[in-house]
């Protein structure tokens, strides 16, 4: 019955700051990190981790509800992933850690929150790891039509409810990605830039193409479903604006990070946003906005629409595959190194945090999670995939938005590499901008959210809070303090 | 005790001889040279007569050369084998006088004091019964040194017992010290990692904490009178991790084979780099299948 206080603090407990960077050695031994990536540099690497994402499967799922106003709501997406990706550098900056949005959640407002962060960044991740492997059977399917006139068939290609059994294309896919993973594979700068031209390339080769059968008729009837539509393709799309997190990340190697940082953010945003718009643009001048609803790999299937000839799809189709082969792989790799920071503290069971002494890389966490993005892919509906995606980004971004604020509360004067500029309007507005879209969500989505975070609070009272690394340690306000007598 | 020297008049078979002589006075050395079989039954008019006259000098020149390297004071056996192929002759000296390691030399191309394989010892390494010790090339401390410690190179799991019981048992037959490393190596590193570029670490630190425990928990089952130690190393690469080691002269390096080995040596990935960054000999001890 004593119990009651003691619950309180193991729920808000706080993992030092301290603690983080005394785990990840990242001040022992070489000491600094060199400083070495410039502006252009870190804008390529956001242009890369966030293109591929979501832009080549998210069209013919937004399209439907919004219509041709869609354009406008990629430009409302962008500007809120501008003002959570501020945010969310300013506490990357303070916080040196890997995880991500979870372990910004833990130092700043609590263990329960932070485990709910975790399983949201679940949805960040893994789900949307699922949706892309859906999008690049999608392609798959593409080019072996332009290549031989054939298609897989629905069974082997569809999820149920659409008219197969499984998704094979997608399962292959993540079987892949987790077999390269496990032997310790790792994409390297050549690599990345490789595939930030070819997906540039695809998405030009499309503009350019596409603007030849542009109908501004086809815009006349811009909103058919109100402006409030607009909003839930905002938040559709938002998908599609996933990675941008990934330069806040960088700011231990970035040179002079408070003018590096924003920049870098705002002009690969804005690359991203201008290419985004126009595809959006020329595709929906392309076509009827109603012919989008059901299409498969629609970026392809519009440039053989209107070339009649097969090879600008087949072109478009391989860079895709391509690619989204290259965006699983990484984003796989996000999912597994989460799930081993949260492991680490406890919060998730050990198998998760087991290094395979061979390879170093932890083999079995990667198997659990393909396993998981398997399913997903293999049984689950892309718009259903897209939707959770972007709730789950939306919370955790929200989250960290409130992270920054809070911590220039609780610890004004701790040492930041960047500051949010604007402050405090430039959180409260991507608190606001993130509560805005999650709202326009479906409610089925809203359904399934509720659901997972139910398994989240599970997970928590019956696993994550028994086995918390700071259990009998109590923590405030970043300093670490003696461990206490014993349990209550 | 006996180990055999697979020995070729050339540099590596001298470097070959010159790890041996660590190994002098513990050990009966056995120096075979395989020629050549020629035909087993008289050819008409004893056509290839002068061609097996020409082998048997051949083969006694190259082991009085062997003899003289080796030097007076080293005892050892000199034995010329006929066979068909050279990893024949090797396999069937080291089943006949039952020899318990077989030394082999580097190929000549590739660095100086590094290993590099050969034919003969890529196919040695895939069937060799018994460890194999691999000279770098140009190897050639001191005539009088004796081997100093013996470092065993393990990854911490796994058959992982069966490596470090055989360079304990080496350890304990050259009466000398033991020290276990295990290596943190990453070399490679997502670019676009989209959960920043510390996370590789937090693998790495778990891995390190691994990897004492695993050490902690092999020292304490090592056998009676083997003195051992422990130690980690880092780097981005298997050649920088070795280099940061202290090196004794006469010190040797023990690794595993690969799973796949069963009882046979065979090299996985992270030996093969080994293997070729080594600045000391390395002896490739057979998978655990073979032993009991």
């Amino acid at each position: 019955m004593s119990d009651n206080r003691s619950v309180k603090t193991a729920l808000f407990r706080r993992k030092p700051i301290s603690a983080y960077v005394a785990e990840t050695g990242a001040t022992t031994e070489g000491g600094e990190l060199k400083r070495t990536i410039g502006v252009f540099q870190l804008t390529m690497f956001g242009v890369g981790a966030t293109i591929g994402t979501g832009i080549f499967i998210v069209l013919n799922v937004a399209v439907p509800v919004a219509g041709p106003a869609v354009i406008v709501a990629f430009a409302i997406a962008g500007i809120t992933a501008a003002l959570t990706a501020l945010c969310y550098a300013e506490l990357a900056s303070m916080i040196p850690v890997s995880g991500s949005s979870y372990s910004y959640t833990y130092a700043t407002l609590g263990e329960v929150i932070a485990y709910v962060v975790g399983f949201c960044l679940l949805l960040e991740y893994g789900v949307s790891a699922g949706a892309i492997v859906v999008g690049w059977g999608q392609y798959l399917n593409e080019v072996f039509d332009d290549l031989f006139g054939w298609r897989m068939p629905d069974a082997i290609s569809q999820p149920p409810g659409s008219g197969g059994y499984v998704n094979l294309p997608a399962v292959v896919l993540v079987a892949l990605c987790c077999f390269l993973l496990m032997r310790g594979a790792r994409e390297s700068a050549t690599v990345n830039t490789i595939m930030v031209c070819i997906k540039i390339g695809v998405l030009l080769l499309f503009i350019v193409i596409g603007a030849t059968a542009f109908d501004s008729a086809n815009l006349e009837d811009f909103t058919p479903f109100g402006v409030a539509s607009i909003g839930t393709a905002a938040a559709m799309v938002f998908f599609s604006f996933i990675g941008i997190d990934a330069v806040s990340t960088a700011g231990e190697e970035v040179h002079n990070p408070r003018r590096t940082l924003p920049l870098a953010i705002i002009f690969a945003l804005v690359i991203v946003s201008t290419l985004y718009v126009l595809v959006a643009l020329v595709a929906i001048a392309a076509q009827p906005w109603q012919d989008f609803e059901g299409q498969e790999a629609g970026l392809a299937q519009i440039l053989r629409n209107i070339t009649g000839a097969t090879w600008p799809s087949l072109v478009l189709a391989a860079g895709a595959v391509i690619s989204l082969f290259s965006v699983t792989l990484v984003v796989i790799y996000g999912q597994t190194r989460i799930l081993f920071a949260m492991a680490r503290d406890g919060m998730l069971p050990e198998v998760f945090h087991k290094v395979d002494p061979r390879t170093l890389t932890p083999v079995r966490n990667t198997i659990l999670v393909g396993l998981f993005i398997a399913l997903l892919g293999a049984l689950v509906p892309l718009d259903v995939l897209a939707n959770l995606t972007s709730m789950g980004t939306l919370v955790a971004f929200g989250v960290v938005s409130i992270g920054v604020i809070v911590l220039r509360r609780t610890q004004p004067d701790a040492p930041r590499g960047f500051r949010v500029p604007l402050y405090p309007v430039v959180p409260l507005l991507s608190i606001a901008a993130c509560i805005y879209l999650v709202a326009k969500l479906p409610f089925n989505t809203f359904l399934l959210f509720a659901g997972w975070l139910a398994v989240a609070l599970v997970g928590y009272a019956f696993y994550g809070m028994r086995h918390s690394r700071l259990r009998g340690v109590a923590a405030e306000a970043g300093q670490p303090v003696e461990r206490a007598g014993g349990q209550p | 005790m006996r180990y055999l020297i697979a020995y070729s008049a050339d540099s590596g078979g001298r470097a070959a001889l010159a790890v041996a002589r660590l190994f002098a006075g513990d050990v009966t050395l056995t120096v075979v040279t395989i020629t050549p079989e020629t035909w087993g039954y008289p050819s008409s008019a004893r056509v290839d007569a002068e061609y097996a006259q020409f082998l048997t000098e051949h083969a006694a020149k190259a082991l009085e050369e062997a003899r003289q390297f080796l030097g007076e004071d080293v005892e050892a056996e000199f034995l010329a084998r006929a066979a068909r192929s050279t990893i024949e002759g090797i396999l069937d000296a080291i089943k006949e006088l039952d020899a318990k390691m077989v030394i082999l030399g580097s190929a000549r191309n590739g660095p100086f004091g590094r290993f590099v394989g050969g034919s003969v010892s890529d196919s040695l390494l895939h069937v060799a019964p018994v460890p194999v010790a691999l000279a770098p090339r140009g190897y050639r401390p001191s005539r009088q040194t004796h081997v100093q410690r013996i470092t065993c190179c393990f990854a911490g799991r796994g058959h992982t017992g069966a490596t470090v019981a055989a360079a304990a048992e080496l350890a304990r037959r050259h009466k000398v010290p033991l020290r276990l490393v295990t290596g943190v190596v990453r070399d490679r590193q997502m670019y676009p990692s989209l959960v920043g570029w510390q996370s590789e670490r937090l693998v790495e630190e778990q891995w390190r904490s691994d990897a004492v425990e695993a050490q902690r928990q092999i020292l304490a089952i090592l056998p009676e009178g083997v003195e051992a130690t422990a130690e980690l190393i880092d780097g981005p690469n298997w050649e920088e991790a070795l280099d940061r080691l202290d090196w004794a002269e006469g010190e040797v390096l023990v690794i595993g084979s690969s799973r796949l080995g069963l009882g046979r040596t065979f090299l996985g990935s992270n030996a093969t780099k080994i293997v070729r960054s080594s600045p000391v000999p390395t002896i490739v001890v057979p998978g655990a299948a073979g032993r009991s």
